[in-house]
């Protein structure tokens, strides 16, 4: 259990250089379709930006005012926050046209078409 | 077996504890967000503290103070119980023992167990009703008359499951709170339902005015906590949590 819980802990849920912090996110599947939702919270529809990128999908959104954690982490006493930033990944292939998004109480909801498997035949000489 | 003895230590000596309220993270971490809002508005003070070898080797430090992550507070006749750190699955027994058992020492009244229930169509209500299990005829009365909805039928998983386990074994009047809500996203709304109910069923006077004025801070702020929990969650039969149980079907 202690390892498990210091594996956990390694994980950083944030980017200082960037100074962004990661949102939570989840990914579900349909037949046809991949499903993410990402909990955007002090974020307006305005400021998130989406991309199909080979690791997944990029999500950003700026924050509508910088986030301040006193007190925040392990050694600094406090540091500023401007956006949220994730790449989430994705368990198949996806296309981007088709893909649809709401943003509703702060939670994005994007479905995207998965790509059909291209039966394409390598000839043999 | 010994290493996962779980013991309730009492700091300052608790005398009275006729309500005995447990919120650990859990579905949208609920529970943790409710009981946390109260222990802070109600300037609850802290009595106590629940240890054991088996769990991992961490203290918080909250202004300059070392402390043990899972704590009792306590004001009145009130003690809460709660948890910085997600609950390991293979503890949940003794954790629940070790709780219970303190509770029936202490004669308490009513021992109310805090958490959520996840719904799918969460973005679809304002304010999350909540759901009440009680352990005997007269703690289902409380439920219908505080307001709170009777849950019927289905599982429930968690420590609250078996803390209600552990309460009916030995006779302790015990309720659990499910409020709808997100499952893998901290709901403060859902938060602060609970808390509406809880202050009907215990008399306690807590606004939930700030903690919604709040909500987008304490989502960013819980995200850590949720993400660890749900990797406890999975382990924990929580899918269940959606199916019909078969007995009288």
């Amino acid at each position: 259990m202690a390892s498990d819980f210091f594996d956990e802990l390694a994980r950083e849920m944030w980017d200082l250089r960037r100074g962004s912090l990661e949102p939570l996110a989840s990914v579900s599947e349909t037949e046809d379709k991949v499903v993410v939702e990402v909990d955007l919270p002090l974020v307006k529809r305005s400021d998130i930006k989406l991309r199909l990128v080979e690791e997944g999908l990029e999500v950003e959104a700026s924050l509508t005012r910088c986030v301040r954690f006193e007190r925040w982490g392990t050694v600094q006493r406090s540091c500023e926050f401007r956006s949220l930033y994730k790449i989430v990944s994705l368990p198949v292939p996806v296309v981007a046209e088709g893909a649809r998004a709401t943003f509703k109480r702060g939670i994005l909801r994007i479905e995207l078409k998965k790509r059909k498997e291209i039966d394409y035949r390598i000839p043999i000489e | 077996m010994s290493g996962r003895a779980v013991t309730v230590v009492e700091k300052t000596p608790v005398d009275r504890c006729r309500y005995c309220l447990v919120g650990v993270p859990d579905v949208g971490l609920v529970g943790s967000i409710a009981l946390s809002y109260v222990v802070q508005e109600q300037q609850m003070a802290e009595v106590g503290h629940i240890e054991s070898d088996a769990f991992p080797p961490v203290i918080v430090v909250h202004n300059s103070d070392p402390k043990p992550p899972m704590r009792l507070y306590s004001k009145g006749d009130v003690v809460a119980v709660v948890s910085e750190i997600p609950i390991d699955p293979r503890l949940i027994p003794s954790i629940a023992r070790s709780i219970v058992d303190w509770a029936w020492s202490k004669r308490v009244e009513l021992l109310i167990a805090l958490s959520g229930i996840a719904v799918q169509n969460r973005l679809e209500i304002d304010v999350p009703t909540v759901y009440g299990v009680g352990s005997s005829p007269s703690v289902r009365e409380l439920i219908k008359n505080a307001g709170v909805e009777v849950f019927e039928e289905g599982f429930i998983a968690g420590l609250h499951a078996v803390v209600m386990e552990g309460c009916l074994k030995k006779s302790v009047p015990s309720m659990i709170l499910l409020a709808q809500s997100h499952l893998q996203y901290p709901d403060p709304g859902a938060a602060a339902s609970l808390i509406a109910s809880l202050s009907r069923l215990v008399g306690l006077r807590v606004d939930t005015g700030k903690l919604l004025a709040q909500a987008d801070e304490i989502r960013l702020r819980m995200r850590e906590l949720m993400q660890r929990t749900q990797q406890q969650m999975q382990q924990a039969q929580k899918g269940r949590e959606q199916e019909i149980p078969p007995m009288y079907v």
